[in-house]
């Protein structure tokens, strides 16, 4: 593992020499993290800006800031770009930086590789962004894909030539995050330093591992149905069009054969993050290690035969929803189990409540919110009545907003000390921290009364019935949105400020793995000779604390 | 990192994520005939299915019962035409021939082709359905301002399950499948 002799510079940790050798060429992992993280947060404005639009639309029944088809352009937009640009971007930058330094790896085991999943990034997004971006600054074209994120047939082909962009759009999102899923896995199978078993990996490790092989067996899937979207688009194919004898339900079929594991992918390094920040502030071991690895692996398995469940109004046959329905709802068992282990890993520990505690604190809280939503969406008759209304808006919401992206900066503020070698403003970050947590609920709860009392998604106009609720939603999303300022400010401030308080290589009193016994900040090229690993060092699995 | 040993596991595990990838995106189009085999072995479904002219009927015109037929019909954004129904709905008793005249008109500048797609609710009507003429078993081409009276005849078997006393017939007309072509004929949606 010894560093190459010609490629050695005077630098003492070897840093490259310059703006675009360090970025441009970039291979360390902790570089491409960094990266990865800085294109999420940016996403995330961008993102929450489009939510910002559709919230000041929705704020009063009645047209008042924008087109409809604006609007639609919103709704649309705002999904694509959360969900492959901030949320999955978020969660491969952190797998970047801390997977290394968690198995004791010297960087990615594909770092060339490595570089090329992150910069497909920035061209897919411009490519994504183009058509929008054309018609708000230059009034060219027709906007962007304004069918819904779930590119549903025949709407999404009735768009104008947006379609195209979005389609090309996201084969470049799927190759990049194929290729980051690869090196995830090549790391974590050939890089574990000796000693580093798999069944003493960090939760999060494992939670990535998993989450790496549902991506590459569901990311070619939807490359593959929006190819089928192309050609029936531009090539006169019609598997989606019934004059061809073609069929838009199985769209449907595709779309969410890749959907629902999607989802997991977007929650299940969610639940790593927060096995490992849980046991730290407990200042306990997490309880049933084994159970929670096993458990990330079963909801993993249960994603791929559950999928028609975002499709019971279709006109399935009986036999079709009730299997679905089962299929859904067992999904529960694993998913409590990992609820009760981080409760009972909290029993009669010694808490303490820093800001990444409390967003890992929130998220099982709210996250778990989301999922009893998500077990009466799943009661078929039921769903009939909640289908495509604020209740599956209010739905989603907790399970991404304070589920996956409460997770990210619970993972952020964990971890920032460590890659910054300071602390970050505490004051700031317990502010930020019960400034989201009421906003966000002032924000998503009442959409649940809105589903329920039958309000529609994606419309930009509503009967004044809706009125009240709406503006209460309006309201908390400013509040959330201006929050988040705050969030940007403190990780920036912890990056520059060097008057802030330097981190020990430990951080946190109660925090154990191999990433702790690295400096804070951790040398550029970290275990460049694998550490040779004690009981002590490591957090989970069969060790003695 | 220049452990032979390890850069050849990585590459083998490079090879192998390939390989799966490459799988799963074959799967995803293999998902296409595959829909239709599963629908039709596991759920006894055929999307385009209607009834064979053999079935059932033997018993001639059941008088004592009645079904309301109601039609509805609509047309493709990339089509300039209307289609209406000469009645809104019509009852008829099983076994009972009808027929209901439909009128295609083509509002647009330009001669096109058409196709109607035609689907039942409730959908386990569809086998209990014959049609004996229909414009939706053909293509129909409309020139510019033409208009085409059009004859559906239909007979509803006597086995139609009890609950069901109401159907709807619908039409959607969509273009024939040339869609470079399409974009000079009508506007634009977005616009």
């Amino acid at each position: 593992m010894a560093h190459d002799a010609s490629t050695h510079h005077d630098d003492h940790d070897h840093k490259p020499h310059g703006f675009v050798n360090r970025w441009l060429y970039a291979t360390n992992h902790k570089d491409i993290g960094t990266m990865y993280l800085v294109f999420s947060l940016v996403m995330f404005f961008l993102g929450g800006l489009m939510a910002m639009v559709i919230r000041g639309e929705l704020m009063f029944p009645g047209l008042q800031l924008i087109e409809p088809e604006f609007f639609n352009q919103m709704t649309t937009m705002h999904a694509l770009v959360m969900i492959f640009g901030a949320v999955m971007p978020a969660f491969v930058g952190l797998a970047n930086w801390m997977i290394p330094m968690m198995v004791g790896a010297p960087d990615m085991a594909l770092p060339r590789m490595n570089n090329w999943s992150f910069w497909i990034m920035p061209f897919a997004f411009t490519t994504l962004l183009l058509p929008l971006a054309l018609k708000v600054f230059f009034d060219i074209g027709g906007g962007g894909p304004a069918g819904g994120w779930t590119l549903y047939p025949p709407l999404s082909l009735q768009g104008g030539d947006s379609v195209a962009f979005t389609i090309f759009a996201v084969h470049m999102m799927g190759i990049s995050s194929i290729m980051g899923a690869i090196n995830i896995i090549a790391t974590i199978l050939n890089m574990r330093a000796p000693g580093m078993d798999l069944l003493k990996m960090p939760v999060f490790v494992w939670s990535w591992l998993i989450t790496a092989f549902l991506l590459i067996a569901v990311m070619p899937v939807l490359a593959g149905a929006v190819t089928m979207l192309l050609t029936d688009k531009f090539f006169g194919t019609t598997f989606f069009s019934a004059t061809g004898g073609g069929d838009p339900v199985m769209f449907q079929h595709i779309f969410w054969f890749f959907g629902h594991p999607e989802v997991y992918i977007m929650i299940l390094p969610a639940f790593g993050i927060v096995s490992e920040i849980i046991p730290t502030f407990s200042r306990k071991p997490l309880f049933g290690y084994k159970a929670m690895v096993y458990a990330i692996a079963s909801i993993a398995f249960l994603s791929f035969i559950v999928w028609a469940h975002h499709m019971f109004t279709v006109g399935m046959p009986l036999g079709g929803e009730l299997f679905f329905m089962y299929a859904t709802m067992l999904i529960a068992v694993p998913t409590g189990i990992k609820v009760f282990n981080w409760v009972f890993t909290m029993w009669k520990g010694s808490m303490t409540f820093e800001t990444p505690m409390l967003f890992a604190l929130a998220f099982v809280i709210l996250f778990s919110i989301g999922g009893f939503s998500g077990l009466m969406l799943a009661i078929v008759p039921a769903d009939f009545q909640y289908h495509d209304t604020y209740f599956v808006v209010a739905h989603f919401h907790y399970v991404l907003v304070t589920g996956a992206i409460f997770s990210v900066m619970a993972a952020v503020y964990y971890w920032l000390p460590k890659w910054t070698g300071r602390m970050y403003n505490e004051r700031l970050g317990k502010i930020h921290f019960w400034a989201s947590a009421i906003s966000v609920n002032v924000l998503f709860f009442p959409q649940h009364f809105l589903g329920l009392a039958g309000m529609p998604r994606r419309i930009p106009d509503y009967n004044v019935a809706f009125a009240d609720w709406n503006l209460v939603s309006s309201l908390g999303g400013f509040a959330f949105g201006l929050t988040q300022l705050l969030f940007a400010y403190i990780v920036w401030d912890c990056s520059r400020n060097k008057s802030l308080a330097k981190a020990t290589d430990q951080v946190w009193e109660g925090a154990h793995g191999l990433e702790w016994t690295l400096s804070s900040p951790p040398p550029y090229h970290s275990f460049t000779t694998p550490p040779v690993i004690t009981d002590s060092m490591l957090a989970h699995g069969n060790v003695a604390h | 990192m220049t452990n032979p040993n390890l850069q050849q596991r990585n590459a083998r595990v490079l090879r192998w994520a390939l390989a799966a990838t490459a799988a799963a995106f074959a799967f995803g189009f293999a998902l296409a005939p595959f829909y239709d085999v599963l629908c039709e072995k596991v759920f006894g479904i055929r999307p385009t299915q209607t009834a064979s002219e053999a079935t059932a009927c033997a018993g001639g015109v059941v008088q004592d019962r009645e079904l309301l037929v109601e039609f509805d019909t609509s047309i493709s954004p990339e089509l300039p035409w209307r289609l209406d129904a000469a009645k809104k709905s019509v009852k008829v008793r099983p076994c009972e021939p009808a027929t209901v005249t439909f009128t295609a008109t083509n509002d647009g500048r330009l001669t096109l082709t058409g196709r109607a797609i035609f689907t039942v609710a409730p959908a386990e009507a569809a086998i209990h359905l014959s049609k004996t003429e229909c414009f939706c078993f053909t293509e129909q081409e409309l020139e510019a301002g033409q208009s085409r009276e059009m004859p559906v005849r239909f007979v509803i078997d006597d086995q139609l399950p009890a609950d069901v006393s109401r159907l709807t017939f619908r039409y959607v007309f969509n273009p024939v499948a040339k869609p470079l072509a399409m974009t000079s004929a009508v506007s634009p949606p977005n616009s």
